[in-house]
């Protein structure tokens, strides 16, 4: 864009972004009928201008924008509720703190003098540990794979004691004084603030996977810390490892290549929501519906929030369909029913959860 | 339960008090907003997205920091200018975050060169479009960003201006480098 043999070149673009005063812009135009080169030069640029427009706009359907905006309201309601509730505890909580204090004291000076030195090692124990003035951490948990669970929030404590299944969690902050607490059968996850997955068969935990901070795991004698991106057991040769003792697990709800892929590929581990639907979207349109099963499975138990989570798991029914996997189709269907009855998927979804065996 | 009939009153409420009912925490009300302009931020964060994959988060980011900032709108009457400044705010929110950094890069790469607008357009024009795209692709984040908001969403001056936190001056000068460099580059592919 130079200005070129004409002393008023310059004046071209201030012409068209609108730069220039009436009186200017006048002079201007007279100026063009007689000079060829600034009458090119603004031809070439209302042409750039032109092909600018030819830039792609992220247009998308009708019924995506439609499922966009209910999934906005619905993070939009949360947020409005999560942050209601967050003050009103605080209030009840320093309404508190004076009357819990006169409670204290009054058991101090009459209860019995406990021995010292003992550690609280089982969630029960722990429970009674906590000062019963700290709120219990707010938490979501989201169904993933047929999870079967019981939650509860008292005492600074808040636990979900998961009996099978696949369950998502996401934890907010948890204050100092405060727990959170996934009781599985075989031991406990404990968290300060994250997002992961725990996955209950048989009597004993199949797999621990942390997408976002720190989690502790104290499960079939392990015990350790896992942070963002990793999981346990390491794979699935190290689980059975890990408890040689524990019964074979039943027959899964989902198919076999999906229980294998709960472990995450190297890609998986890409914090971002977007991508990774984009990934699972990339194998289901390419025909690899094997592979976008897999990273179906992995998105909705990831992003269990996600205003996507609808469309994996229809898509999810509809790969396995489409693999001739009409049992694994349908169970994956009837999640979806089970999950959103009112669905914008509702009626494609019962038509795939209703379909016929092969003979 | 929610109005109806409310609701298709919203749709005629000016933005100043649609935005004053949200930070009453009103959400049909960000519904009606979102009917007005999703499609305007949605554009402006496509052409400025590093990846397209980003897109549907960074729209709904935008829209939720709307219940955030709605108390402090300064009651212009077309709120398209400030919504689009949430969202530009929100794709350097974005980019700035380094882990997500090798997810775009990788999923850039895989993102194929931009097919043809329809069947008709001439195999000239679309060979123009797409050196074109990969010109502004190579402009640097501050050129695209009022490549977009002047030549594209058609924002004054003095609102880029007040969108990018620059002065006016600023916005002109580089609009003007970024119209250089995609002509140069254009012209350079040409010959």
């Amino acid at each position: 864009m130079t200005h070129g043999p004409c002393k008023r070149g310059w004046e071209v673009e201030a012409f068209e972004d609108g730069r220039l005063s009436d009186r200017d812009r006048a002079s201007f135009e007279r100026h063009m009928e007689g000079c060829a080169h600034c009458r090119t030069a603004t031809s070439r640029l209302r042409e750039l201008g032109k092909l600018l427009e030819s830039l792609p706009a992220g247009e998308r359907t009708d019924l995506e924008r439609r499922r966009a905006r209910a999934s906005l309201l619905a993070r939009a309601n949360e947020t409005t509720i999560g942050r209601d509730g967050r003050r009103s505890s605080r209030w009840i909580a320093l309404a508190l703190v004076p009357a819990m204090a006169l409670v204290l004291f009054l058991v101090a000076r009459t209860w019995p003098r406990t021995p010292t030195g003992t550690v609280a090692s089982t969630p029960t124990a722990s429970v009674t540990a906590v000062a019963p003035t700290v709120a219990a951490p707010l938490f979501e948990v989201a169904d993933v794979d047929h999870a079967d669970y019981v939650a509860e929030r008292a005492d600074g404590v808040s636990r979900v004691a998961l009996r099978s299944g696949s369950a998502s969690f996401h934890v907010e902050h948890v204050k100092p004084g405060a727990r959170f607490l996934v009781v599985v059968p075989d031991g406990e996850v404990e968290v300060r603030g994250t997002r992961f997955v725990v996955e209950v068969a048989a009597g004993r935990t199949r797999s621990v996977v942390v997408s976002e901070g720190v989690v502790a795991v104290r499960v079939s004698g392990f015990e350790g810390v896992l942070r963002a991106g990793e999981r346990w057991p390491q794979s699935p040769a190290v689980s059975a490892t890990a408890a040689p003792s524990a019964a074979p697990p039943p027959a899964s709800p989902l198919s076999p290549s999906a229980r294998t892929a709960l472990g995450p590929a190297a890609s998986e581990t890409s914090p971002s929501p977007g991508s990774r639907f984009a990934e699972a979207m990339g194998a289901y349109t390419g025909g690899d519906y094997g592979e976008a099963e897999r990273r179906f499975i992995a998105f909705a138990r990831d992003f269990p929030t996600d205003t996507r989570v609808e469309d994996a798991m229809f898509l999810l029914a509809d790969a396995r369909a489409r693999r001739g996997d009409g049992v694994g189709a349908r169970e994956a269907a009837r999640a979806y029913l089970r999950r959103f009855p009112g669905g914008l998927r509702a009626q494609e979804a019962a038509r795939l959860a209703n379909a016929p065996s092969p003979p | 339960m929610p109005d109806r009939s409310r609701t298709r009153d919203l749709s005629e409420v000016p933005d100043p008090d649609l935005l004053a009912r949200i930070a009453q925490g009103e959400l049909g009300a960000l519904g009606v907003l979102y009917d007005r302009y999703e499609r305007d931020v949605r554009r402006v964060v496509a052409r400025l997205a590093s990846s397209s994959a980003d897109i549907d988060d960074v729209v709904q980011n935008t829209f939720l920091e709307v219940l955030r900032a709605a108390a402090g709108y300064d009651g212009r009457p077309n709120a398209r200018p400030w919504l689009i400044g949430l969202g530009v705010t929100q794709i350097r929110r974005d980019r700035r975050s380094v882990s997500r950094l090798a997810a775009r890069l990788a999923a850039w790469a895989r993102e194929p060169a931009s097919p043809p607008t329809s069947p008709e357009e001439s195999a000239v024009t679309s060979a123009r479009a797409a050196r074109l795209r990969r010109a502004f692709e190579a402009l640097s984040t501050k050129k695209r960003e009022v490549v977009v908001l002047v030549t594209l969403e058609g924002l004054s001056g003095e609102e880029v201006a007040r969108v990018l936190d620059v002065p006016v001056a600023t916005v002109w000068t580089r609009l003007h480098h970024a119209r250089k460099e995609l002509s140069h580059a254009m012209s350079q592919e040409e010959s």
